[in-house]
């Protein structure tokens, strides 16, 4: 696991009240990692004003 | 009587032999039953066979259409349920090891109504713990795809005539393009979620699993609706889907996402990719025009998807992160470290890429009536070759299923083929907000064009 990765999760686990398990850090490293990069690839992303919008725009349903 | 076993009967064809009392639902019950036992114990589909309850269930139905109270097509049918569906009084082992129902899920309730036969529930991945995975009736060295796999395995063999699936990121169109069998996912708040354990409440769709597109319409019909218990359900009324597969899709226009498939195409098999340009060419054959369109923010869709996912899930099953930590599976396991690394700002970044993937759509589909891509990057692995962590990578990089999730529009998984090795290959139709009857329209219109479902596993 790159170390950014685990000096993100550590503090997250401790406030949680979460031990991991052993070994877990170490065989999810790759996948957290992997997670960690394609989170950084959704930041980057410009969404320029947009918002969060949950529903669908009524004129939309309109076939 | 058909020339063919009963368990290979679809819903269609049975509910007009039961429908005319040339077919009891007791002798389609019991037939069902007698080839669960015969072959569930090398597919392992089945978590809770109700065989008993299903018995009485057939014989009321049959008392009642006797009695000319015939209910309507999925009367006497023998239908079974995702284990994420509430089934009452029976375990609910997503909700964790010794969790019981106390009541129906509402599209359960609604199946019943209906006077479906419930067989009982169906394995799933995501459990907390470990199960014998379901095996795919195509290859049983083979996955059938998750989550829903006991639907996939069990739809696909015969071990019932058609199953509640649900659907978080592609949870049932994935096992249905591996198993060969059609899987919808309907517009987000079309069918209840009420007695559905949530993964994630805001992508969490409940849908039907089926052989035929026929037949998906009939289960669909039963399910869909209003539903006060569930706050996201939509007050609308449900169309007939039944009879908008009658006309045909010379009207329609076909978007093809180029831009998004050449994204995915690095990890598909090329097999897919040309089985589904020729069911695209059959779509165009069949009278629909067919064009290209951009979506630009879907390469970044599956991991908004999964941002939402995991951090739901986190909130949704907090309380339970100790003892998953310690006892769960391994893919249970991780999700929870992957909850906590999602921060607020994470969540709400996947909402504005949401909320763009979905204005990106809506304008797609000022111009279009359907988006036809892929539904799978490859045909089914076989066992050897799949690691616990691989579900959560598919979460992770571009795919052709979790889009539909966040944009929260209906999809289909039709097969479409199968590879050199004989594995069914999909193809995805996607359609606007409560617009099924379209998907199901142009997805039956192909199915019986094709004729892929005329073939059934060699189990």
């Amino acid at each position: 696991m790159e170390k950014l990765t685990e000096q993100s999760l550590k503090p997250l686990l401790a406030q949680a009240g979460l031990e991991p398990k052993d070994g877990d850090l170490e065989s999810f490293g790759d996948v957290l990692d992997t997670y960690v990069a394609s989170l950084k690839a959704l930041h980057a992303f410009d969404l320029a004003d947009e918002e969060v919008a949950p529903t669908f725009n009524p004129a939309w349903t309109k076939t | 009587m058909p020339d063919k076993p009963l368990y290979h009967l679809t819903i269609h064809e049975a509910q007009k032999l039961v429908r005319d009392r040339e077919l009891s639902p007791v002798e389609l019950t019991r037939a069902m039953l007698q080839r669960i036992e015969a072959v569930d114990g090398k597919l392992h589909a089945y978590l809770n066979l109700t065989a008993e309850s299903a018995m009485n269930e057939a014989r009321a139905a049959e008392t009642e259409i006797l009695h000319g109270q015939y209910k309507g097509p999925l009367h006497g049918i023998p239908l079974a349920v995702k284990d994420q569906l509430d089934l009452k009084s029976l375990p609910a082992l997503i909700r964790g090891e010794n969790a019981r129902a106390g009541e129906d899920a509402t599209a359960v309730q609604r199946l019943r109504s209906a006077g479906a036969v419930i067989l009982g529930k169906l394995a799933m991945s995501s459990l907390p713990i470990e199960i014998p995975p379901p095996r795919n009736p195509w290859n049983t060295d083979r996955i059938t795809g998750g989550s829903s796999t006991g639907p996939g395995a069990a739809v696909a063999a015969g071990l019932c005539m058609g199953a509640l699936g649900e659907d978080t990121a592609g949870s049932i169109r994935n096992p249905a393009s591996l198993c060969g069998i059609v899987g919808l996912k309907p517009t987000y708040g079309l069918v209840s979620r009420a007695g559905l354990a949530p993964l994630s409440w805001s992508l969490d769709h409940c849908g039907p699993m089926t052989w035929t597109v026929e037949d998906a319409a009939h289960v669909l019909q039963a399910i869909a609706g209003h539903d006060s218990k569930d706050p996201t359900s939509i007050d609308a009324p449900v169309p007939n889907y039944s009879a908008a597969l009658k006309a045909n899709i010379k009207d329609l226009v076909v978007g093809v996402p180029r831009d998004y498939i050449e994204e995915c195409r690095a990890r598909t098999d090329p097999e897919v990719l040309t089985l589904v340009e020729q069911a695209i060419a059959e779509l165009k054959t069949l009278g629909a025009r067919v064009v290209d369109v951009k979506l630009p923010a879907l390469k970044l869709a599956t991991i908004a998807n999964a941002v939402i996912y995991y951090n739901e899930h986190f909130a949704a099953h907090k309380n339970d992160a100790k003892s998953t930590i310690k006892n769960a599976a391994t893919s249970a396991r991780a999700r929870v470290y992957l909850g906590l690394l999602t921060s607020a700002s994470d969540y709400i970044q996947a909402q504005r890429l949401r909320s763009r993937v979905r204005r990106e759509c809506a304008e797609v589909f000022s111009k279009v009536d359907l988006l036809a891509l892929p539904c799978q990057l490859k045909t089914a692995p076989t066992f050897a070759e799949t690691g616990p962590l691989d579900t959560l990578y598919k979460h992770l990089l571009p795919e052709y299923q979790s889009p539909f999730n966040l944009a929260g529009l209906p999809a289909i998984s039709i097969p479409c083929g199968f590879s050199k090795n004989k594995l069914p290959v999909a193809l995805q139709l996607a359609g606007r907000p409560f617009d099924e009857s379209t998907v199901l329209r142009s997805a039956y219109a192909y199915q019986q064009h094709a004729g892929w479902h005329e073939q059934r596993p060699p189990i």
